[in-house]
C-alpha cells in the first residue's frame, strides 16, 4: 500500500489532505512543516510527498531540495496559495527542483485525488 | 660789466640827427639826399640853399640839445648811476627799459629769461622781437602797460622764447626818468615754475574733489574749540539729505542712533589719546523723514594745541547703507537657512520669530505657514499681537483673523495700525508679509507692537527676509510632502505584504471550504461524518473572518471597534498574566497611574496591543533575564512636544510603556518593525503580524507607537492612546440559547440592500418566532411604515444603503410611528452619521459581521421579549 507524506502547516488543510487520502486508500502522515518533514521522511521511507511551500521553520522548496537528493525516484506534489509573490512563482520553482506535479490553492479534491493517482500508477 | 659803460654812447645821435635832418629836408620840400649836398665841393649854388640853413640850424640845436642832455646825464653817472645800475643788473628779476617799444637796457636776468645768447645786442631792439607775446590778441606789447595799482594780483605776462618755450612772468611796469629822460621800467618776475606747481595743484584738487565725488564722500572740518563743523556738499547730503547740513557737533551728533553714538565717542576718545593713528566708525543715522542709513566715518586730529590737546578734527562721512544692507541680508539669509535646516514645525516657526523680532527690533512675532489643506500653522509670540492670541495654533482658512488674511491676500508688505478682533488688544502697529514663491502662497511673517512705529525700510526689510525665506520655506515643504509620499509608498509596501500573508491564508481558508464541503456532498448519507465535515467548513469562515478583521485592524481607515474602557484593569492583568508565565529571571513591574480615565479602543485589541509588546521584551530578555515595567500614565500634549504633530497641543492621552533591560533593537530592523510578516516564516502561525498589529491597532484609534532604544541599553515601547471618551455601546454577551418561539406574535421590518443579508435575515428570525418582511432601501421602508404604521413591533436596518441611510430612515420611523423600536446593523467603525445623540434614535445596535444568535437576541430586545 503507497504511503504518502503530507508537509503542510494550515491546521485544516493537513487535516483536509489527511482524510481526503485516508478515504482514497492510501496510508498517510503528516508534518507542520519542513523540518519536521525532512525528519519524518528520513524516519521511514514514503512512495510519495506532497508538500506546501511557504512554512516556518523550512521551506517546501529547501524540503523538496533535501528530499530529492536521497531519493531521486520519490514522486512529489507542491502545492501553493502564494504569498509575497503570486503561487505560480514558487510552483515553478518547485517544479524546476523536482516536483512532479503542482497545483495551486484552492485545487479540487478530485485534481490532487488524480495527481496522487496518477504518480503512483 | 664792459658793456654798461658804453650804453649811453652817441650812436644816439646819429640817427637823430638824421631824423632831424630828414625832418627839416621834407619841411622845406626839399629834394635829393641831404648829407651829400652838404658835403658837396664848395662853390656849388645851391649850398645856400634855404632847406639846407634851416637844415643846418636844426642839426646844429640839435647838438646844442645832446650836448646838454650829456651833461645832464653826467652827474647821474658820474654820482650814483654806476652803483643804480650794477643794482639792477644784479637784480632777482628781469629788468627791461624801453622806451617807445624799443628796448634800452636788459638787466641779467632779463636776458636769462628772455633766453639771450650772451652778448647779443639787445639795444633798440622791439619789444616784440625781445619778448614776443603769447597772446596774440594784445593789442599792445604787456610791457608798455603801466601798472596803476599794485594792490591787486600782478598781471601774468606769457612770452614765447626763440626756442617756443614759454615763459610765464608777473610783471610791474612803471614810468620813470632814465638817464635824464622819461622811460618805462618793466620788472619781469618769472613764473613759470611756480604757475605749474599751481596749476599741478589745482589739478589735483580738482582730481581728489572729483575722486571723493565718485566715491560719495564727504568731507568735514570740526573747530573742537568752538564746535562749528564745516562740511562739503556730499556732507550734508549724507549726514542729513532733505534738510539743513548741521553746522554744529552737537546737531550732527544728534543725528547718530543713540547706541551708536557711545561707540563713536569712545572710537574718538582713543584716537584723540593717540591710541589709534585714525578713528573708523559705522553709525546709523537717523534721517529727517524717519529712515535711517548707515554711515562710514573717519577722522583724524588735524591740529594739537602744544600740550598735544586736539584741536581740530578732519575726516570723512561715506553712506554705506547699500553695502549694510547687502551685509545684512547675506547675515540674515545664512541665518534663515541655518534655521530652516535645523528646525522644522512649531520649533521652527518659533526660531524664526525670534530671527524677526531682533532684526526689526520689534517686541512680537508671528509667524504662520500654511499646510495642505490651506490651514495657517501660526505660533504668536505674545498676547499683545492684535487679534492674536499666543503660542501655537492651527487656524481653518476663516478663522485666520483679518489682518492676517490681508497681509496674506497682499502682494507687497502690509503695516496694519488698527487693534485686531480682541477688545482687549492694544493698538500695536504691524507689519506683516506673505510668504510666496511664483504664485503659491505659502504663509506669512509679521511683527508688532513697536512703539515708534513700522517705516517704509522696515517693510523693505521685511520684504526681503520673507524673499530670501520663501524658496526655503517651499523646499522644507516639498520635503515634507516627499515623506509623506514616501511614508505612503512604505505603507503600499506594507500593505502589499499583507497582501501577500492575507492571498496565503485565505487560500488556506478556501482550501478548506473547498475540500470539506466537497467531502460534505459525498458524505450526505452519513451524518456523523456529514456534521465533521460541516464543522471544518464553518471553522474555515471563522478563520476568514478573523482574516477581515486583521486587515481592517493594519489598516488605517478602517479600525477596530472602538469603545471607552478602563484600561487600569486590563493592564494589571496583563501584567499578571506575564508575572506567571515567564522564566525566574525576569522580573515584573507594573506601574499603573490612579488617573488613567478611559481610551477609545476595545478590551481585545488592547489586550492584543499588551500581548504583543510585552512578547517583544520577554524575548529581548530570553537569555540573561532582567526587568519588564509595564508603566500607564495619562499625559497632556505639550506644545513643544516633538512627538506629536503640533495640533494635539492639549490632547489627554494614555502612556502605556512595556520597557525592557534586553539587547535592544537592532539599527537595520527599526524600519522594518511595523512590517507585517517580517519574519516570514511565521505565515501562518497567527502571531506573524507582531508589531505591525500593535502600530495597525493604535493608529486605527488615532494614537501613536514609539520604539526607543536608551543609552542604558534596553528597549522602550511608548503607545500612546487618546483619553476621549466616546458613548459606550452595548457590549455583546455571548449570545445564551434562545428558545425557538421568542418572537412568536412580534413582526420586524428588515431592511437591507444585498439581498442575500435580507435572506438571512428572513431565515434567522423566523427560525426565532419572528414574522419578517424585508425592504431593499429606505425608501421602501419609509413607505411600508407610513402604509401601515401598527404593522411592525421592530424595524431592523443596515446603516449604509443607496437612497436614505439607516439613520434617516430612524428618522422617518420616528416622525411616522413615535416609540417604534429601530435597530441598527452597521459595519465595524462606522458611527451613525450623525452625533452621539442619534444613537437614541437606535434601540440596539449590531455590528457587522454579526453571528446569528446576536441579531437575533437584538431584535428580541428591541421587541422586548427578553431584557
Amino acid at each position: 500500500m503507497p504511503r504518502i507524506l503530507v508537509i503542510e502547516d494550515d491546521d485544516e488543510v493537513r487535516e483536509l489532505l489527511e482524510s481526503l487520502l485516508t478515504r482514497e486508500g492510501h496510508v498517510v502522515a503528516t508534518a507542520a512543516n519542513g523540518k519536521q518533514g525532512v525528519a519524518a521522511f528520513l524516519a521511514e521511507p514514503f512512495d510519495l510527498v506532497i508538500t506546501d511551500i511557504i512554512m516556518p521553520e523550512k521551506d517546501g522548496i529547501e524540503a523538496i531540495m533535501d528530499l530529492r537528493r536521497g531519493r531521486p525516484d520519490l514522486k512529489l506534489i507542491a502545492i501553493s496559495g502564494g504569498g509575497r509573490a503570486e503561487p505560480e512563482n514558487y510552483l515553478h520553482s518547485a517544479q524546476l527542483l523536482g516536483a512532479n506535479r503542482t497545483l495551486r490553492k484552492p485545487f479540487s479534491n478530485e485534481a490532487i485525488v488524480a495527481a496522487v493517482r496518477d504518480l503512483l500508477a | 660789466m664792459p658793456r654798461s659803460r658804453n650804453v649811453f654812447r652817441p650812436p644816439a645821435f646819429l640817427p637823430a640827427l638824421a631824423l632831424l635832418a630828414g625832418a627839416g629836408r621834407a619841411c622845406a620840400g626839399i629834394e635829393g639826399p641831404v648829407l651829400p649836398g652838404w658835403l658837396r665841393p664848395s662853390g656849388a649854388p645851391a649850398w645856400f640853399d634855404i632847406g639846407e640853413v634851416v637844415l643846418v640850424i636844426l642839426v646844429l640845436a640839435a647838438i646844442a640839445g645832446a650836448i646838454r642832455y650829456r651833461s645832464r646825464l653826467r652827474p647821474l653817472r658820474t654820482a650814483g648811476e654806476t652803483r643804480y645800475l650794477k643794482l639792477v643788473q644784479s637784480a632777482p628779476f628781469g629788468v627791461v627799459v624801453h622806451r617807445g617799444g624799443r628796448v634800452l637796457f636788459v638787466n641779467e636776468h632779463g636776458r636769462l629769461l628772455f633766453g639771450l645768447e650772451a652778448g647779443a645786442p639787445t639795444q633798440g631792439l622791439p619789444l616784440d622781437q625781445l619778448a614776443p607775446s603769447a597772446d596774440a590778441a594784445a593789442p599792445e606789447h604787456p610791457f608798455n602797460v603801466v601798472t596803476t595799482s599794485t594792490a591787486g594780483m600782478m598781471p601774468i605776462v606769457r612770452i614765447r622764447r626763440a626756442d617756443g618755450t614759454l615763459l610765464e612772468a608777473q610783471t610791474l611796469t612803471i614810468t620813470n626818468d632814465f638817464s635824464g629822460a622819461n622811460a618805462r621800467l618793466t620788472f619781469i618776475r618769472d613764473m613759470t615754475i611756480e604757475l605749474a606747481a599751481q596749476r599741478e595743484l589745482h589739478e589735483n584738487r580738482e582730481r581728489l574733489a572729483v575722486a571723493l565725488d565718485a566715491a560719495r564722500d564727504g568731507i568735514w572740518d570740526l573747530d573742537l574749540a568752538t564746535g562749528r563743523v564745516e562740511g562739503t556738499a556730499a556732507f550734508g547730503e549724507i549726514i542729513a539729505p532733505g534738510a539743513a547740513t548741521p553746522v554744529d557737533v552737537a546737531t550732527w551728533r544728534g543725528l547718530i542712533h543713540r547706541a551708536d553714538r557711545d561707540r563713536l565717542e569712545a572710537a574718538i576718545a582713543d584716537h584723540e589719546q593717540d591710541l589709534t593713528s585714525s578713528y573708523e566708525c559705522e553709525l546709523r543715522v537717523r534721517r529727517a523723514d524717519g529712515s535711517s542709513a548707515w554711515v562710514l566715518e573717519h577722522g583724524r586730529v588735524a591740529r594739537r594745541s602744544a600740550g598735544g590737546a586736539p584741536l581740530r578734527l578732519v575726516g570723512t562721512v561715506r553712506d554705506v547703507t547699500l553695502r549694510k544692507r547687502a551685509e545684512r541680508r547675506l547675515d540674515m539669509r545664512s541665518r534663515l537657512t541655518a534655521t530652516v535646516v535645523a528646525t522644522r514645525d512649531a520649533e521652527l516657526r518659533d526660531a524664526l520669530g525670534s530671527l524677526l523680532r531682533e532684526e526689526l527690533e520689534a517686541p512680537y512675532s508671528c509667524v504662520g505657514i500654511l499646510d495642505r489643506g490651506g490651514r495657517l500653522r501660526l505660533t504668536c509670540s505674545r498676547h499683545d499681537v492684535p487679534g492674536m492670541t499666543p503660542g501655537h495654533r492651527l487656524l481653518s482658512p476663516e478663522a485666520v483673523p483679518a489682518g492676517l488674511q490681508r497681509v496674506l491676500a497682499a502682494a507687497t508688505p502690509l503695516i496694519l495700525v488698527e487693534t485686531g478682533n480682541e477688545p482687549d488688544a492694544p493698538a500695536a502697529p504691524l507689519l506683516g508679509v506673505r510668504l510666496a514663491s511664483d504664485d503659491r502662497v505659502l504663509g506669512l511673517v509679521c511683527v508688532a507692537g513697536r512703539e515708534e512705529g513700522f517705516l517704509r525700510e522696515d517693510a523693505d526689510m521685511l520684504a526681503t527676509i520673507a524673499e530670501d525665506l520663501a524658496p526655503l520655506i517651499l523646499a522644507r515643504l516639498e520635503t515634507e510632502a516627499i515623506d509623506a509620499q514616501l511614508a505612503q509608498s512604505q505603507k503600499t509596501e506594507a500593505l502589499g505584504v499583507l497582501a501577500g500573508g492575507i492571498a496565503h491564508d485565505f487560500n488556506n481558508i478556501l482550501q478548506a471550504i473547498m475540500g470539506f464541503s466537497s467531502l460534505a456532498r459525498q458524505d450526505a448519507a452519513d451524518p456523523a461524518r456529514l456534521t465533521t465535515d460541516l464543522d471544518r467548513v464553518q471553522k474555515a469562515t471563522v478563520r476568514g473572518q478573523d482574516l477581515v478583521q486583521r486587515i481592517l485592524q493594519f489598516s488605517r481607515s478602517e479600525g477596530p471597534d472602538t469603545e471607552s474602557l478602563d484600561p487600569a484593569p486590563l493592564v494589571q492583568e496583563a501584567a499578571r498574566e506575564l508575572a506567571a508565565t515567564v522564566p525566574a529571571d525576569i522580573t515584573i513591574d507594573c506601574r499603573v497611574a490612579p488617573d488613567c480615565g478611559r481610551v477609545r479602543v476595545g478590551a481585545q485589541p488592547l489586550r492584543q496591543i499588551l500581548r504583543n509588546l510585552t512578547q517583544n521584551a520577554r524575548q529581548a530578555m530570553e537569555t540573561g533575564g532582567g526587568r519588564l515595567t509595564i508603566i500607564a500614565r495619562p499625559l497632556t500634549v505639550e506644545p513643544d512636544d516633538g512627538r506629536f504633530p503640533v495640533e494635539w497641543t492639549g490632547r489627554d492621552l494614555l502612556e502605556l510603556a512595556v520597557a525592557d533591560t534586553g539587547a535592544g533593537i537592532p539599527e537595520a530592523h527599526r524600519a522594518r518593525l511595523f512590517d507585517p510578516f517580517f519574519t516570514t516564516r511565521e505565515v501562518g502561525q497567527g502571531s506573524g503580524l507582531g508589531l505591525s498589529v500593535v502600530h495597525g491597532l493604535v493608529t486605527a484609534v488615532g494614537g501613536r507607537v514609539f520604539f526607543e532604544t536608551p543609552a542604558a541599553g534596553g528597549t522602550v515601547a511608548s503607545v500612546f492612546l487618546p483619553r476621549t471618551p466616546v458613548i459606550g455601546r452595548p457590549a455583546e454577551s455571548d449570545s445564551p440559547p434562545l428558545p425557538a418561539t421568542a418572537g412568536a406574535g412580534k413582526r420586524v421590518l428588515f431592511v437591507d440592500d444585498e439581498e442575500e443579508i435580507r435572506e438571512l435575515a428572513v431565515v434567522l428570525l423566523g427560525r426565532a418566532g419572528f414574522q419578517v418582511e424585508t425592504a431593499a432601501d429606505g425608501f421602501a421602508a419609509g413607505e411600508r411604515i407610513l402604509a401601515g404604521p401598527g404593522d411592525f413591533d421592530v424595524v431592523v436596518t443596515d446603516q449604509y444603503m443607496p437612497g436614505l441611510t439607516g439613520r434617516e430612515l430612524a428618522v422617518r420611523v420616528a416622525a411616522a410611528r413615535p416609540g417604534l423600536p429601530v435597530v441598527l446593523v452597521t459595519g465595524m467603525n462606522e458611527t451613525p452619521d450623525g452625533q452621539e445623540g442619534d444613537l437614541a434614535l437606535f434601540r440596539e445596535v449590531v455590528i457587522k459581521p454579526f453571528s446569528g444568535p446576536s441579531l437575533v437576541m437584538a431584535v428580541c430586545r428591541a421587541a422586548g421579549v427578553v431584557h
